[in-house]
C-alpha cells in the first residue's frame, strides 16, 4: 500500500534545494527546514520529511509545506516571498464560503469538488494542462504548473488577478475560491496528514488530505 | 515527476485566461501592440534609463486614452499612456518617479494620479509598456531647459507679461479688474480672463508660424506649434490663468485691495485687449 504522504513529491520537487515544513496548531507555528545538502541522498531527505510530517500531525498539528522553490541560500526561520527562487504552482484553493471553525460536511466537500470541476473545465479550455488535484481535508485544491515563473511583482499581480477573477466567476453560496493564496511563499497542506479544525463530529469528521488526480 | 519541459508561455497563458475573466475595457494603443514583451522584463537596473526618458518628456500634455501614439510627428495626449507604461512595471519606485514626473504639470492632482495608476490593466491584449516611453522620449527630444518655455507655467508668464498693469485678479475668486480706456478700471468675470488668455495663445500661434516658415526643420519651432495646440485647450487656458495669479502684480487678496491697487496703476491704453464687448463689465472705480 502506498503511503499517501509520499504523494507530496508530486507537488514538491525532490531536487528542491530547501524544503520548509511548517506545523501549525492553535496559533503556534513551527518551521523546519530540510536543505538537500544536509542529506546523503534525496531519498533520505524525502523519508525524513514524510516521517516528521506524520509525527507532528499525529501530535495534533496541521502540517504544511512551502509549495514554490525556495532559494538555495535560505537557511533559517520561515520562508518569505523574497526567499522564493521561482514559482512552480498556481494554487486554486476552494473552501467553504462562510468562515468556519469546524471540519466540512461531506456535502460541502462535494460542493467544493463540483466547483473545482467547473474551474478545471474553464482552465483546460483556456489551454492549461491538467491540474494536480487534492482533497485538502475541508475543500479542494487545484494546482497548475507555472514552469518556474519568475518570482517578481508582475507574476504576483497576474496570479492575484487571475485568482480573484476565477472567484468572481465561479464562487457560489456554499463554496468559494480563496483570494489570498497568490503569494510566492504560500504554504499548503501536506497530503497524507489530517486537517485539524475545531471539533470532529460524525457529520464533520477530521479528514486526511489526499491526492485525487495528477 | 513534474513535467518541467512544458513549452507553453506561462505568462501568455496567464494573460489570456485573465483577459477572459476581466473583460478588456481599454482602447487599443497604437504603439502598445508591439510593446507587450517590454512590460514583462522590467528590472530595477532600468530605473536610471526610465528617469532620463521621463526628464525628456513634458507631462503637460493631454490625458489621452492610455496609449502613446507615435504616428504623430509631435505626439500629444500621452499622459495616461506614460502612467500606465510605468504602472506595468509593478514597481513602487517607478510609481514614485511617475508621480514626481506628473507633479511637474500644473494639472496634477493626487487623486487623479492614484486613480489613473489603479486603472492600469496589465491584462490588456496589447498593454502599453516602457518601450513606448523610450520611443516617445526619443521622438520628443524634449530638452529640460525648455520646461519653462513650453509649459503652463511659461504661458502664465506670457499672460502676466501681456496684461501686467492692465489686469488684476482677486485671489480665491473668479473676479478680475481690468482697464477699459473708455470707462477706467472695471470689474470682469472669469470669461473675460479666458478671452484674454486666448489672445496669448493667438500671439504664440503667430510667433510659431513665423518661426516655422523661417526654419521649417527646427525642432523647437515644431514644439512651439505643438504647444500652441496644447495651450489652446480649455484646461490649459485655465491653467494659464490660474498660474498667472502668482505672478507679480497680477493679483490682490480682495476686491477692495484690487480696486485700490488699480487706482494707483497707470495702464497703457494701446495694450488693452480689443474684445471689450465680450466682457461683462461692472464699474467699480474710475481711478
Amino acid at each position: 500500500m502506498i503511503n499517501e504522504t509520499s504523494n507530496l513529491w508530486r507537488l514538491i520537487d525532490p531536487q528542491s534545494p530547501v524544503i520548509e515544513v511548517r506545523a501549525i496548531s492553535e496559533g503556534r507555528s513551527r518551521s523546519m527546514l530540510f536543505p538537500l545538502r544536509d542529506y546523503a541522498t534525496k531519498k533520505s531527505r524525502q523519508e525524513e520529511v514524510e516521517k516528521v510530517a506524520q509525527r507532528l500531525n499525529e501530535g495534533g498539528m496541521n502540517i504544511y509545506v512551502v509549495m514554490n522553490t525556495i532559494r538555495e541560500d535560505f537557511c533559517s526561520g520561515s520562508v518569505k516571498d523574497a526567499d522564493i527562487e521561482h514559482r512552480d504552482w498556481l494554487l486554486i484553493d476552494i473552501d467553504r464560503a462562510e468562515p468556519a471553525k469546524c471540519p466540512a460536511t461531506d456535502e460541502e466537500i462535494v460542493a467544493a469538488e463540483d466547483l473545482a470541476d467547473q474551474v478545471a473545465e474553464f482552465m483546460t479550455r483556456k489551454g492549461w494542462s491538467e491540474p494536480l488535484r487534492i482533497m485538502s481535508g475541508n475543500g479542494c485544491h487545484l494546482y497548475y504548473r507555472l514552469n518556474a515563473l519568475e518570482n517578481d511583482d508582475q507574476s504576483k499581480v497576474l496570479l492575484k488577478t487571475l485568482i480573484s477573477g476565477l472567484g468572481d466567476k465561479f464562487d457560489n453560496n456554499v463554496v468559494k475560491i480563496d483570494r489570498s493564496v497568490f503569494n510566492a511563499s504560500r504554504i499548503t497542506k501536506v497530503v497524507g496528514t489530517k486537517a485539524f479544525k475545531g471539533r470532529s463530529t460524525k457529520d464533520r469528521p477530521y479528514r486526511e488530505a489526499r491526492l485525487v488526480s495528477c | 515527476m513534474l513535467n518541467r519541459d512544458t513549452k507553453i508561455n506561462t505568462l501568455s497563458l496567464l494573460r489570456a485566461t485573465i483577459a477572459e475573466l476581466t473583460p478588456v475595457q481599454l482602447s487599443t494603443g497604437l504603439v502598445a501592440a508591439n510593446d507587450a514583451t517590454v512590460t514583462s522584463h522590467y528590472s530595477e537596473s532600468e530605473f536610471p534609463k526610465l528617469k532620463t526618458a521621463l526628464d525628456r518628456i513634458s507631462p503637460d500634455t493631454g490625458r489621452g486614452l492610455g496609449s502613446v501614439n507615435l504616428t504623430q510627428i509631435i505626439p500629444t495626449d500621452y499622459w495616461l499612456g506614460v502612467i500606465w507604461a510605468c504602472a506595468s512595471t509593478g514597481s513602487d519606485e517607478v510609481k514614485a518617479l511617475a508621480k514626481e514626473w506628473s507633479q511637474r504639470s500644473s494639472r496634477y492632482t493626487e487623486d487623479g494620479f492614484e486613480s489613473a495608476w489603479k486603472q492600469y490593466n496589465p491584462f490588456h491584449s496589447t498593454p502599453v509598456g516602457l518601450g513606448s516611453v523610450y520611443k516617445l522620449a526619443d521622438r520628443l527630444q524634449y530638452d529640460p531647459s525648455n520646461a519653462v518655455y513650453l509649459s503652463d507655467m511659461a504661458n502664465s508668464k506670457r499672460f502676466a507679461e501681456k496684461f501686467r498693469g492692465k489686469l488684476l485678479g482677486v485671489k480665491h475668486t473668479n473676479k478680475w479688474l481690468y482697464f477699459d480706456p473708455s470707462k477706467g478700471w472695471v470689474q470682469a468675470d472669469h470669461l473675460a480672463a479666458v478671452g484674454l488668455a486666448k489672445t496669448v495663445v493667438e500671439d504664440m500661434a503667430n510667433e510659431a508660424t513665423r518661426n516655422l516658415l523661417d526654419n521649417p526643420d527646427s525642432r523647437i519651432n515644431k514644439d512651439m506649434l505643438n504647444e500652441v495646440k496644447r495651450a489652446s485647450k480649455k484646461p490649459n487656458l485655465e491653467a494659464m490663468i490660474q498660474l498667472s495669479l502668482s505672478e507679480e502684480g497680477l493679483s490682490q487678496e480682495s476686491l477692495i485691495s484690487a480696486a485700490n491697487a488699480a487706482a494707483k496703476a497707470v495702464p497703457l491704453a494701446h495694450c488693452l485687449p480689443n474684445k471689450v464687448d465680450e466682457v461683462q463689465l461692472v464699474q467699480v472705480s474710475n481711478g
